[in-house]
């Protein structure tokens, strides 16, 4: 009985600390949109391909075909489902892009927080480090590094690293200027006062204060990762699984090879729309949760 | 005139704390680019090495020496001496053969062949897109919260997150390919002779047209959001609030005292974005077939053309660093404010 009460009182917990937030980004038109947006695609991305278990075998007579029941967003020139190849390119990307971003956040949490509360010569040095990796353009870098790091074995955790390697810099730039800012307040000032251990303060006093400038980091993070993933994956550099977004883009490119095919353009609609709908959302997510966070955002 | 804003001692220190970074980000860049290739497992030097013994019957030293004249250093000896050696032959110019390219071009060669191609296009497309920015973005802050700011702003947020390869497909599928208003591929015609001859400018221009546009189009969005909300940020300022009060007419309220102060900090903007935008060329030169370093890295990176790979990444890098390195002086020249940081 005891346990049942402890997981109805969590669930009630969570529940009330979720509820509000939620009723706030579903006022908000945009921030609806982007979580309908977000929560469509990690559906997509987790059950859609068990649900829509994807063929890829070339089959000639099907090929150039128009959206219909059978096929929602037609064939391409190889006659294969363009929907069950959209579904079918989420879980790749998506993973990257979750798994880059915690790695992001935790390395830019962790080394702004450091540079924040330390200061001093530690401050110095790590900013030193974060301003180098602000000036190495990190697309080029992380280019180079996929394929050379891809020519062994390349896995979403690799890739999401190799994602991270310059990225975590702005977010730590800007945690150490929160913390900068929090550390002088008074409740920080009081827990001090009171003799509250360190870790209590970062912990309890902190990490809550800065949480609303991760949580939108995060949803940033996310896109970004995912945007060049997709974009390593047009250049052809990271095949990573038979059938991605960056492949139907340059597939479409090819398609309309020597202006044969009007339907090209259906075909490139298609990825564009997908990749365009996918930021939209997550832009506007990200926005909604600013709107939580920062009341004077806020229309009412 | 630098001397008279050099004055100070801490701003001494500003510029030597600057240079030492900029020098530390190269040799770092620098290191990469080596270590990358000596240290991966089964790294194509060695595999060129076994290659060069098993198959075509060369004696070690032959094969050495051939080796040698290819990266401009042979895997032999401690690392740290090979690195010394690497550098020095990067200071002599000495970046490798080319692997793929016929008879084995220098690499140097085409990076000096192809840079000025990228530089073009960047120099001429992000100034169009910076200068589209600016001024929309001031227009859109003065118009803040009417109906053309409300939807501009939105439409500006959504395109500025665009792809580049996304955005640059879609134009040379409808404008090149379909529609064919636009070469879809290379830097000029054929049938023209390279010169300072008009039809040879007028092909450069015309090739260069639709990767600039997806430059532009991409980019000035970013610069209009962010310059609205820095202009929207000074316009609060006392001191702007004075000028009007002084009864100065608003046109020069807008130029000389809201637009001077709100492009000031867009300049270390602009040269960040400089990276990002060689970032891009990855993309655009790959899309459009344009004979830049952006494709001159993706050929080296899918033919696994390794010094043509290393040699476009320290130049790109380097660059980027450089002009970083430019507009932090630059910025801290027109507003001294930022030095006593």
């Amino acid at each position: 009985m005891a346990e049942i009460k402890n997981a109805k009182l969590l669930y009630k917990s969570i529940y009330s600390s979720i509820k509000e937030p939620l009723r706030l980004i579903i006022k908000d038109k945009r921030g609806l949109f982007g979580l309908g947006v977000t929560l469509g695609f990690v559906f997509l991305a987790t059950i859609g391909p068990l649900l829509f278990p994807i063929d890829l075998s070339v089959d000639l007579n099907k090929r150039w075909r128009s959206p219909s029941w059978e096929y929602p967003l037609g064939t391409d020139r190889y006659g294969r489902d363009m929907l069950k190849m959209v579904i079918a390119g989420a879980p790749g990307v998506l993973s990257v892009g979750a798994t880059a971003a915690f790695v992001i956040i935790s390395i830019g949490v962790i080394v702004g927080l450091i540079s924040g509360l330390v200061g001093g010569k530690v401050d110095t040095a790590l900013m030193f480090i974060t301003d180098i990796a602000l000036t190495i353009p990190s697309m080029v870098l992380i280019t180079v590094l996929a394929v050379f790091i891809g020519a062994r074995a390349l896995d979403p955790v690799t890739l999401a690293f190799i994602m991270s390697v310059t990225a975590w810099a702005g977010l730590a730039r800007g945690i150490r200027a929160q913390t900068l800012s929090i550390k002088e307040r008074k409740f920080v000032e009081a827990a001090t006062t009171l003799g509250l251990g360190k870790m209590h303060i970062i912990l309890r006093e902190l990490l809550p204060n800065l949480m609303n400038f991760v949580a939108i980091n995060y949803f940033w993070s996310v896109m970004g990762a995912i945007m060049a993933t997709v974009g390593l994956m047009f250049l052809g550099l990271i095949p990573f699984s038979q059938v991605n977004w960056g492949y139907m883009l340059n597939n479409a490119i090819a398609s309309s090879g020597a202006g044969m095919y009007s339907w090209a353009r259906y075909l490139l609609l298609v990825p564009v729309v997908t990749i365009i709908l996918l930021q939209t959302g997550f832009i506007y997510l990200a926005a909604g949760l600013e709107s939580v966070f920062n009341p004077r955002l806020r229309e009412d | 005139m630098i001397r008279a804003y050099l004055g100070g001692e801490n701003d001494l220190k500003w510029f030597i704390k600057r240079i030492i970074r900029a020098v530390i980000s190269i040799f770092l860049v620098t290191a990469i680019s080596f270590f990358l290739i000596r240290l991966m497992p089964g790294n194509p030097m060695d595999m060129l090495y076994m290659d060069l013994i098993v198959n075509r019957r060369m004696k070690p030293e032959q094969a050495m020496e051939f080796i040698r004249g290819f990266y401009g250093l042979a895997p032999e000896g401690p690392l740290y001496v090979q690195f010394i050696d690497y550098l020095m032959n990067l200071f002599r110019g000495n970046l490798g053969r080319s692997m793929v390219y016929t008879a084995r071009t220098p690499v140097l060669d085409l990076i000096v062949a192809m840079l000025p191609w990228t530089v073009f296009l960047l120099s001429i497309s992000q100034t169009i897109a910076f200068s589209i920015g600016i001024l929309l973005g001031m227009f859109l802050a003065y118009g803040k919260g009417g109906k053309f700011d409300v939807v501009t702003s939105s439409v500006c947020s959504v395109i500025s997150g665009i792809p580049v390869y996304v955005g640059g497909a879609l134009l040379l599928v409808t404008l090149a390919i379909n529609l064919n208003i636009f070469p879809i591929s290379g830097n000029y015609g054929r049938l023209v002779t390279p010169g300072w001859n008009l039809p040879f400018i007028a092909s450069v221009l015309y090739h260069a047209a639709l990767p600039i546009l997806t430059y532009v189009i991409l980019g000035f969005s970013g610069w209009a959001i962010t310059m609205k909300n820095m202009t929207i940020s000074v316009l609060g300022e006392d001191y702007v609030l004075a000028a009007e009060a002084r009864g100065l007419k608003g046109r020069r309220v807008t130029m000389a005292y809201v637009g001077r102060n709100a492009i000031l900090p867009l300049f270390t903007s602009f040269a960040i974005s400089l990276g990002y935008a060689f970032g891009g060329a990855l993309f655009i030169e790959q899309l459009f077939a344009y004979p830049g370093i952006g494709f001159l890295t993706w050929a080296g990176l899918t033919q696994h053309d390794y010094p043509i790979i290393q040699a476009c990444f320290l130049i790109t890098t380097i660059s980027v660093i450089v002009a970083n390195f430019v507009a932090d002086a630059a910025y801290s020249i027109l507003d001294p404010r930022i030095r006593l940081e």
